[in-house]
Formats: C-alpha cells, structure tokens, sequence
C-alpha cells in the first residue's frame, strides 16, 4: 500500500519567546469535584469514627478505671476533625487546582498548605491513564494520570469528556519520535 | 469483525489550541469522549476466564491445603468431606465469577494516534498509548496459557514496569497481528512526525544493549590503581558501618575472651577501667579497627575497577571476590551525579555516579540502572573522563553554580541541620534520666549534654549545604549542587528531565523561598532530585527556561487511511 495513508504533517510548529515567567495554569478541576471530595471524605470519616468510638469504647472493658469522658473526648474529637475535614477541604483542595495541557508541557499546580506545580514535557508522556471509581462515576468525574518514565503525574476529577480530550490532545501533541 | 485500525470521517479543524472547560469543547462529540472517532472496541480470548480462574485458585491452594490438613478434613467422615467440598465449589464459583466479570469489562481498541484499553470492574481504568511511545511489544506463554492455547500481548512504554498495556488472553495468530498492526502504526507516527522516513530504531540499538560486553572487549578508559584503591577506603564514608561493627565486638568481646585471659589482667587495679582515659584508649582502638575494616570491605568491592567503552556502550567491572559487570549503553544515560565524599573533598578527590534508563532496542529492552561510573578520580579530570565515558554530558564540574541560594535560606539551612542533633540528644537524655541510669552509670545524663557541644558541627553542615546548593543552565545541559553530607553536582540535559517541579509550604511562601525538584527516568530508586529553600523568583525562571522554547501548534486533523492488512478469520 502506497504512502497516501500519511496525511500531511501537522503545520510546522510555530516559535515564541521564552517567556520571563510561565503564566499560571489557567483550567479549574471539574465543580463536582467538591462534592465528590466530600462524600469519599464523608465516607471514609465516618468508617474511622465508627473504628474509633469501638476501640475507646471497647476499651472500657478491659482496662479498669475508663472513664467514660475520655472515650466521648476522644470520639469526639476525632468526630470533630472529620466534619471539619468534610467541609472545609474540599473546597480548598478545589480551589488551589489549576491545570494547563500546552503545546509543549503539561503544567499541574496545586495544594493549599504545600503548594506544588508540577510541569511534564509533551515529548516525555508515555502514556495516559483515566481512572474511573464508583464514586467518581456515580458524578460523571475521572481522574487523568500522565506516565512518565520518572513516574506519574495525576490531573483529578475531570469531567468524562474533558478527561478523554485531555488525553486525545497530549496524543496529538507527544512529539514522538524521541529517546527518552 | 475486522479489526484493522480505524477509517475516519473528516473531522473538523481546530485552528488554535481549544482548551477543555467543563462544558464540552467545540468540535468534540461527547458521546464516548473520543473525539468523532468512534473505536472499535473488542475483548479478550473468553478462555481468559479460565485461565483467570485456574490462576487465583492456584494462589489458594496453599491455605487451602492448610486448612484441610489442621481441620482434619481428610480423614473425616463423609459430611464432612462433602462440607468441603461444597465450600470449595462455592469458592470455585465465586473466583469464576469474577474473572468472568474481569473479562467483561476488559476491552482494547484503536483510534487514529494511539492504543485505548479500558479495564477494571470497581475500579475503571482507562489506558491510552499514543502509538508513537511503544518501545516494545511483546508476546508471552505463560504455561497456563499455553495450556488452553493463548498468549499474552504487552505492550511496553518507557514508563515501564506496572505501567506497561497487557493485554493477557488472545488466540496465538491473532495477538500475532496485533502486533504487526502496532509495529506498523509505529512506524507509521514516527515517519508522520519526523516528516522523513525515520531510521527504525535509534543507532544505538544497533548494538541489543543486553548482551553483554566480553571483559576485554573495547578501549579502557580509566582504572583504579592500588594505592588510589587504599585512599578510596581509607576515606571512604564505611568507617560509620565499621565503626559500628567494631563497637559491637570490642563490647560482646568479653564473652569470646577465654576466662585464663581474664585472671591475667591486673583486677586489682580494676578502678582503672572507670577511668576516663582507658575509655578513650579503647575508642581510639574500636576507631582504628572500624578504618582498617573500612579499607579492607573498600578493596573487595571496588578493588580492580575499571570502566571501558566499546562502540556506544560502557563496561564497568569492579571487585576483588566477587567480581561484578555492568553494561550501560551510553544513549541511555540520564543523569551524571559527581559526589565529592567529606573527607576527599579538601584534596579535590570526587566519585561519578550514573542514573540510566531502560530502553528500546529490539525486543527486549534493558533494564534501566543506577551505579558508580568511576569511585576516585580528581575533581579536574572528571571532565576528560566524561568525554570519554558520557561525551553528552562532559562539562567541568570544578566551578561555582551561577544561581546561588538567597541568604534568607542559610537560617533555615542551619536549623534544619541542627534541630535533628538537639532533638535526638534531648531523647538520649530523657531516655537515660528516666530508664537507663541503674544500667550506665559511667555518665549521668547530664554529662550527656556535652553531647550538645557538636552542635557548631550540626551548624557548619547546615552551612555548608546553604553554600553549596544551586544550579546552572548551560544548554542543553542543566547542572544541579547540593549537599547532603557529601557534596552533589548533578549534569544531566534539559531534554531528559521528565518533570520539573516547585513546592513550596506557607513559611517558604511568606520568605519568597521555593523548593526546587527535578525528575530523570531511572532504573534504580534515584532519579529524583531536590534543593530546598531556592528563591522562588529564581526558581520559576529555570521552570520556565528547563521547558525550553515555547511552541505554539495548530492542530488540524485530517483523514487518515487504515491499513488494509488482511485478517485472520
């Protein structure tokens, strides 16, 4: 078969400056995140409250002198920590997440306390995961994961189709033909 | 159902870089999320549920056998055998259930760039690989399969291990052509890329980077002569280990020593051994012993050591006992790390270590690794042995980074360094003070706050660390110095970063300070590289200088043809 099946290479890519400073990622994480965030936050704190209210509580019939305060403190305060956790992350986990597929990288920045921008060349992603689990697809969400050949990099809760185009444009733009 | 590689419609053009938004972007059909594509999905042999079944069986029939046996099912009576047996038709038919589910939900396809296979049951799991990035692809018989008469097909990225396509259950011939239709579609992306018929594999797989090099074979570079050997161990950083050891035996020695020994020493002068002074004469001896055991372990392991290179590949043998060989094909370096050990550093003596990956060429690839290219040489000529060794990364490594680390980072240098000592020496005490004194009482836990006294050492460290961190760009190379204890200079070449990163917590933000990290590929664990507490500003102008120049693409997809490879039936 004859080499018609090349289609035309893609337009010469076009070069700018370096810039003095990247620009900031400019994408958001899907909204549904948040929810999604809170009810597996929901979920796994209610399973550690119930662990913990067992053990402090169960404690009490073996160690003697239990007061019953310490086991309603602790429960307590685990509780506490696991409603604040529901509400409050969250939201600050979506807020701080930005990404950006460009040409030449992708540019992963997030994190509220440790905040961390990760770039991955377009020339050295192998490949592209997209993970579904039960829960995101009960939200129609999908986290993307980059593989590079120093380990994975991971874009969470995008929406089903921009989690597919996310991937289609890095094929598109994975400049093949290199070593790694 | 043929399953040749899929015939497109036009589709429409996308003149700049559209960017997805959480509303569907123009020009992508939502339906299936993959583009106008539609894919051809197909599944698995079903005699992976077998195989699948016969497998997770297999990985019961230990505790299962331990159960019968310490339950005496055996030799029970009949109820209880059909009991059992029952039990395990259940289980049989749950694992059944489940690989039957696994192959279900197991499909591949392919669209006009890349490979698509989805799988997973709870947990979904989607795997695209654009053609281009295949390295390798491989069909395996396992014996199982090969029983029912199937193979496996994996399909290999340099990301490599877990993150490889496996595909585990096709019909010999057809997994056969998928194979050729991949290596095809390869080839295919690669010429498409290149513009030009690319050459089929790099040259440097000319040479199958596995075999491995005869002894003598090539030009030897360099080789470590025997009192070069002796000045390697005799500064080597083993002394800790050793000193450990020596420790240990000068302290249960008493028991080896048979006890006509022991009525020969003086007793009677026995408060001696209270004294102060024979407590040091011991240590200096347990020290001296910890450094001669230091040499020796040195000369076995490095003793004879020499790198070679033959073609585009390097031999390192190194060993007086155990003699050991690695093979390092040079086009799979990726890093160089120079390291300047404490004790060598003031005579200007340093070590070169590698961190390579694993690669393509031919049907297996090698493994990735990470080892000592040269242990002693002299800081100047690191340069000379790299052009000869590693000619992509040869660059002197005896100068001063150009982007230092700011002054308000020595503070933290400092404390980071010392904080560790202080805590660890308040543990000793507690520790002491409130356990341990009915058992030592040759000092009181307060005498071990003199312990506290190294904390100008501590100090000097952090020092040091802050002085010596920083980094230069030199296109295409990017050096990175740091300290641990010895000092690092890591060469490696702006494109063979993977990932480039900056962290930065909320006390580094309020000083404008950044941590600055930087990934290769690499075999071994290493491959990752950090400088804390850079300037941020600094920081992100090498994140944005390390991604080189900036293009701008314009994608537009046009009509591509299948292949028309006949297909099995």
């Amino acid at each position: 078969m004859a080499d018609q099946s090349i289609p035309p290479s893609p337009a010469a890519p076009r070069i700018i400056e370096v810039p003095e400073r990247l620009p900031e990622a400019r994408y958001q994480l899907d909204p549904r995140a948040k929810s999604l965030w809170r009810v597996g936050a929901a979920i796994s704190g209610g399973i550690t409250v119930l662990l913990v209210a067992l053990v402090t509580f169960g404690a009490r019939l073996l160690i003697e002198n239990y007061g019953i305060l310490w086991s309603i403190g602790i429960t307590g305060g685990v509780l506490a920590l696991v409603l604040l956790n529901v509400w409050l992350s969250p939201n600050l986990r979506y807020r701080y997440w930005r990404y950006e597929i460009r040409a030449d990288e992708a540019d992963l920045q997030h994190g509220w306390f440790t905040r961390t921008r990760q770039l991955v060349p377009m020339s050295r992603i192998q490949h592209v995961d997209t993970n579904r689990g039960p829960l995101e697809r009960r939200f129609g969400l999908a986290s993307v994961v980059l593989y590079t050949a120093a380990g994975p990099a991971m874009i969470p809760a995008l929406a089903d189709n921009v989690a597919a185009d996310v991937r289609d444009r890095i094929a598109t733009l994975a400049n093949v033909h290199d070593d790694i | 159902m043929p399953d040749t590689l899929p015939d497109h419609a036009s589709q429409q053009e996308m003149a700049s870089i559209p960017h997805p938004t959480s509303s569907a972007p123009p020009g992508i059909e939502p339906a299936d999320g993959h583009g106008a594509t539609s894919i051809n999905w197909q599944r698995m042999s079903p005699k992976f549920i077998i195989v699948g079944t016969l497998r997770n069986l297999r990985g019961m029939i230990v505790p299962a056998i331990f159960v019968l046996l310490t339950s005496g099912g055996l030799s029970g009576n009949s109820v209880q055998q059909l009991i059992y047996l029952g039990i395990g038709f259940v289980i049989t038919t749950i694992v059944g259930v489940f690989s039957l589910l696994q192959w279900q939900f197991f499909r591949y396809g392919f669209t006009d760039r890349q490979l698509v296979v989805r799988s997973g049951v709870i947990q979904k799991q989607e795997r695209a690989v654009p053609y281009g990035r295949i390295q390798a692809i491989n069909v395996e018989e396992a014996p199982l399969e090969r029983l029912v008469g199937i193979v496996r097909l994996k399909v290999e990225t340099a990301a490599g291990g877990n993150a490889d396509v496996r595909i585990d259950a096709l019909e010999r011939d057809k997994a056969h052509d998928l194979r050729e239709q991949l290596a095809a579609a390869r080839a295919r992306a690669q010429r498409q890329e290149s513009g030009s018929p690319a050459t089929a594999e790099p040259p440097a797989s000319a040479t199958d980077p596995t075999t491995a090099l005869a002894a003598s074979e090539g030009e030897v570079i360099r080789t470590l002569s025997t009192p070069k050997l002796l000045a390697l161990g005799a500064t080597s950083g083993r002394i800790g280990p050793a000193a450990a050891v020596a420790g240990a035996i000068l302290q249960f020695g008493t028991e080896l020593f048979p006890d006509s020994w022991w009525d020969r020493v003086p007793w009677e002068r026995a408060d001696v051994l209270t004294n102060v002074s024979v407590a040091i004469t011991l240590l200096f001896i347990a020290a001296l012993i910890a450094w001669l055991m230091a040499i020796g372990s040195t000369a076995l392991a490095f003793g004879g050591f020499e790198l070679r290179r033959s073609g585009d590949q390097l031999l390192v043998q190194h060993g007086l006992l155990d003699r050991r060989r690695s093979t390092i094909p040079i086009q799979r370096i990726q890093a160089i790390v120079v390291g300047e050990q404490l004790l060598r550093q003031p005579f200007h003596y340093a070590d070169i270590r590698f961190e390579s990956a694993g690669g393509s060429g031919g049907s297996e690839g090698s493994q990735g690794d990470s080892g000592v290219l040269f242990p002693f040489l002299p800081l100047r000529e690191v340069e000379g042995l790299l052009q000869r060794a590693a000619p992509e990364f040869a660059t002197p490594v005896d100068v001063a980074m150009t982007t230092h680390l700011p002054q308000r980072a020595l503070r933290r240098y400092v404390y980071s360094a010392t904080i560790g000592w202080v805590v660890f020496v308040g543990f000793l005490m507690t520790v002491h003070g409130l356990w341990a004194d009915q058992w030592i009482d040759t000092v009181s836990w307060r005498q071990l706050a003199l312990l506290l006294l190294a904390v100008p050492i501590f100090g000097w460290l952090g020092w040091a660390r802050w002085r010596d961190g920083g980094w230069t760009v030199a296109s295409p190379l990017f050096l990175l110095r740091w300290r641990g204890i010895s000092r690092e200079t890591m060469i490696t070449r702006t494109e063979r970063i993977q990932r480039r990163a900056l962290m930065t917590d909320p006390f580094q933000r309020r000083a404008n300070l950044a941590t600055m990290r930087v990934s290769v590929a690499s075999g071994g664990v290493g491959g990752h590289f950090a400088l804390p507490h850079a300037d941020a500003s600094e920081a992100e102008l090498l994140l944005a200088r390390l991604g080189g120049p900036r293009h701008e693409i314009e994608i537009r997809k046009v009509p591509l043809e299948a292949p028309s490879t006949p297909t099995s039936p």
